[in-house]
């Protein structure tokens, strides 16, 4: 019998290294295998697109990746990041092991007692323990959080890094249209005519939405693309017209095309005075501002000339009467797109909110092909932070924490006694990392962050203010969960190894509204853990001492999860998958969905489909319908009967959206006698964020192995460096030193110098501002004023 | 005498791993087979022989618990040599 049972043991063990299935069962109708290669759907790990891959797994690893040509996304095409996201998986240093910081040292520690030191951290005072987010986080990850921060601690200090790139968005959406998220979706981008991208690079940020303008082009298409930079991009290597601003100069170019179309009786008359209000800023001012009437807004728009706005912009006023002529010809679809340009930007509600206005007095808005459209940066900004509410003044479905009403309908849905939700916003992220680095006896009433799926300590702002001086205070504790080594983790107190991707179940929502489910696939490394799992599990340490927060009404568990009327206990990793989690979150989740006309469908039809756009209704046939087209009467089935455009959550109450006057203002620094060059950051095509996942790709790195000083060659020759030569960037808030490249993929105007921020041996955030737009609380990568220095004359090329 | 067969997942720390196999090495109803490599984890077969089917689980769930074991899956247990069977199993 013993030898038998040592057979019986070996024998798996040997099947298992051989590629038989190690993972629990589950139902995949996309899941098929072909030469022992077991294949199966997931949205990309990387951008805000949602490129839909085919992953290929064998021997229990991820050994091919390949275009879904069934994903209405992307179809088949992947950018050079999708084409090796597989490898994502397989650095050599991946986290393994939870690592507790003792006498200055990251030392292996087990999961029990990783989950008593948090546990330990939140009873410490529960006020004071605060929650750094994503908008990499599945949906049912930041689900689970926000549940945990304000359904249990009933504490509001829960805020993601998408408040760094998507919250001006979420304001100019809310303050138009009295909803978030665009109006309409990728289709646009197949039917427009015109395409205008407003400060962004889609050529190297989102190369396979580019590539579907650019195919259409090919089979020849006339799509005429329009770009308004800062900077000469690959982008504007395919523009017809080039709008090469002075940073800020988007406010007038906005305006400048508002005052065109009214000067020149070219806006849709009719489509204005049947769906559309006005509205100025108030004071004090507020989000909503005040309404005012057409007159009001003519007056007001009157200044903005095409000369006014040549002076403040540096656009020749001959280019925005082109552009003006464009928006104000009925005939031509027009769609906007934009990104980190207009949304991180001490104006960038203002802007997001011109943009929309320019669309609706235009008239170009709500038909195939005509569509202000804002572009996310993340996998899941729309999905998780904005959708779920990971911010800090939010609950899921658009409810906000201050509204009793709403706080109402949360504790109900999450069946939490009433007065569990606390009323009071909590920290936006400049606020609670600022708190974070501030002495507990000056006021740092933050105490303790636990930052997941992001790198704060290469991605914050200003860094040198509001993260580093953290690390110098003893009391203040710093947990993070991740999947490699970062800036973050090297200054962690608790480092807490996580699964990522198809290394676990998840669901994602992307740029157009567009929610995607994958099944995990392969088995993490070490002990690494799914970061629900991680929340759960602490949420049932305090459970298990006690705590009342961790308690719903009846007493229960508030992740209680139970299969055939018996408690599944999911807080213990070996069986956690024992039920899909995912699933029981979603289900959850999903009633919030109605309450903003945000629907979701049944998990089970993201499993079958390549994702949904919300909302998804159910027909009388039982089948489900997504939506392509918000507030238009051909496709939004909430638009009341007979209408042709509704805009059902106007701020006016009336079924009208809001068209802004938002009036220029100078950015809050800009060059000086001291400082004389503007400083934008941004991405490359080769590396997403801050590079901690595609640097250890081999071959992303060797196509960009490290940041650069993009320079103009007459500042060049001016400084007296030359390409690969080293400069010292430096402003009021840090310096660092860089290579220069002349001559690269893009071509900064005189005075501008531009640097990405991926590589984490070169911070460029030790440098940036933390100043932020006043309603979204988003900060502004894009402008400051910088001094640059030449420090060597060794060569060496980038 | 109920015979267990188990396969027991370690972590990658050298020296989890050899106190783990030291101290089932130590337990006299404890067989060690040739453990294998996958990913970073090692895999090792694992025989279990125990007076009745619920000290088995008891011993089971102890190894789980061990710092540095993932998990232990139950391949299969042979109680053929158990009188009554329905009785003994908890």
């Amino acid at each position: 019998m013993k030898r038998a049972a040592m057979i019986a043991a070996t024998t798996v063990i040997s099947e298992r290294a051989n590629g038989a299935p190690y993972l629990p069962a589950r139902y995949s109708p996309h899941l098929r295998v072909v030469d022992g290669v077991q294949w199966d759907k997931a949205p990309c790990r990387f951008c805000g697109t949602g490129c839909h891959v085919q992953v290929g797994v064998k021997d229990g690893k991820v050994v091919a990746i390949a275009g879904d040509r069934q994903a209405e996304v992307n179809k088949g095409l992947l950018c050079v990041k999708g084409y090796h996201v597989g490898l994502a998986l397989y650095g050599k240093d991946r986290l393994t092991q939870p690592l507790l910081r003792q006498d200055g040292k990251l030392v292996p520690i087990s999961w029990k007692k990783a989950l008593d030191v948090i546990a330990d951290r939140v009873q410490k005072n529960p006020a004071g323990f605060a929650f750094y987010g994503s908008g990499q986080w599945t949906i049912p990850e930041g689900y689970a959080a926000n549940k945990f921060m304000k359904g249990g601690l009933s504490n509001n200090h829960i805020d993601p890094n998408a408040r760094l790139c998507m919250a001006s968005a979420v304001t100019g959406f809310l303050s138009t249209y009295g909803v978030d998220e665009p109006a309409g979706c990728y289709d646009d981008l197949d039917a427009c005519d015109v395409v205008v991208f407003w400060g962004n690079n889609p050529a190297e940020m989102h190369p396979v939405l580019f590539s579907r303008i650019v195919d259409r082009r090919s089979r020849g298409e006339t799509v005429r693309i329009v770009d308004i930079t800062t900077r000469t991009t690959r982008s504007s290597g395919f523009a017809d017209d080039v709008l090469l601003m002075k940073p800020q100069g988007d406010l007038a170019i906005a305006n400048g095309l508002l005052h065109l179309l009214i000067a020149r009786g070219t806006y849709d008359k009719e489509f204005v005075e049947k769906y559309c209000a006005f509205r100025g800023e108030s004071d004090p001012p507020s989000l909503n501002g005040k309404a005012i009437s057409f007159e009001d807004f003519k007056r007001e728009i009157a200044e903005y000339t095409p000369a006014y706005v040549e002076q403040l912009s540096g656009v020749p006023a001959r280019k925005i009467e082109e552009l003006a002529t464009l928006f104000g010809d009925r005939k031509l679809k027009i769609t906007s797109l934009w990104c980190m340009g207009v949304n991180q930007h001490t104006r960038g509600t203002a802007m997001n909110a011109l943009i929309h206005g320019v669309h609706l007095l235009s008239g170009h808005f709500g038909t195939p092909g005509n569509a202000p459209t804002s572009l996310t940066g993340q996998p899941s900004a729309c999905g998780t932070v904005r959708e779920v509410g990971t911010l800090s003044h939010a609950l899921p479905g658009g409810r906000v924490v201050a509204n009793e009403k709403h706080r109402r309908q949360g504790e109900d849905l999450w069946r939490v006694p009433h007065g569990r939700i606390n009323a009071k916003p909590g920290y936006h992220t400049v606020e609670l990392w600022r708190n974070f680095s501030t002495p507990t006896e000056k006021g740092g009433d933050i105490h303790t962050i636990w930052v997941q799926v992001t790198n704060p300590g290469q991605t914050l702002p200003n860094t040198n203010e509001l993260f580093y001086p953290s690390r110098k205070l003893k009391d203040k504790f710093l947990i993070v969960s991740d999947v490699y080594p970062t800036e973050t983790t090297l200054h962690a107190d608790l480092v807490l190894p996580s699964a990522m991707w198809v290394e676990k179940n998840g669901m994602v929502g992307n740029s157009e509204r567009r929610t995607q489910q994958w099944f995990k696939m392969v088995a993490p490394p070490g002990d690494a853990r799914d970061d629900c799992w991680q929340i759960i599990a602490v949420a049932r340490r305090l459970f298990d001492r006690g705590f009342a927060g961790m308690k719903d009404k009846d007493g229960k568990f508030l992740f209680a999860v139970e299969e055939n009327g018996k408690e599944v206990p999911i807080w213990d990793y070996r069986h956690y998958y024992d039920v899909n989690v995912d699933r029981s979150l979603f289900e959850e989740y999903r009633p919030w969905t109605r309450l903003k006309h945000k629907d979701l469908a049944p998990y089970d039809e993201y499993v079958r489909a390549h994702g949904l756009r919300w909302p998804v209704v159910q027909q009388p046939d039982s089948s489900w319908r997504e939506t392509k087209f918000r507030f238009s009467g051909f496709d939004d089935p909430y638009v009341a009967k007979g209408k042709t455009y509704d805009f059902y959550h106007s701020t006016s109450e009336d079924g009208r959206a809001q068209i802004w006057f938002h009036p220029y203002a100078a950015p809050p620094e800009a060059p000086d006698k001291d400082f004389p060059f503007w400083l934008c950051t941004g991405r490359v095509l080769e590396h997403w964020h801050s590079g901690s996942l595609t640097m250890r790709i081999p071959q992303l790195r060797r196509a960009m192995p490290q940041a650069y000083a993009e320079m103009h060659p007459m500042d060049a020759r001016t400084l007296g460096v030359g390409n690969g030569e080293r400069v010292r960037i430096r402003s009021r808030r840090g310096e660092l030193e860089l290579p220069v490249w002349i001559g690269g993929r893009g071509a900064p105007p005189p005075g501008t110098v531009f640097v990405p921020f991926f590589d984490e041996s070169l911070l460029i955030n030790r440098v940036t501002l933390d100043a932020h737009d006043p309603f979204s609380k988003q900060p502004d990568y894009k402008k400051c004023a910088v001094a640059l220095e030449r420090l060597s004359t060794e060569a060496g090329t980038p | 005498m109920p015979v267990s067969s188990l396969v027991v997942t370690l972590l990658p720390s050298e020296l989890l791993r050899k106190q783990i196999v030291d101290g089932l090495s130590a337990d006299a109803r404890v067989t060690l087979g040739l453990a294998q490599d996958f990913a970073a984890n090692q895999l090792v077969p694992v025989v279990l022989e125990t007076e009745t089917i619920g000290e088995a689980r008891d011993t089971a769930e102890a190894i789980a618990a061990m710092d540095g074991v993932a998990q232990v899956e139950l391949v299969g247990v042979d109680f053929s040599d158990l009188d009554d069977c329905g009785t003994q199993t908890e």
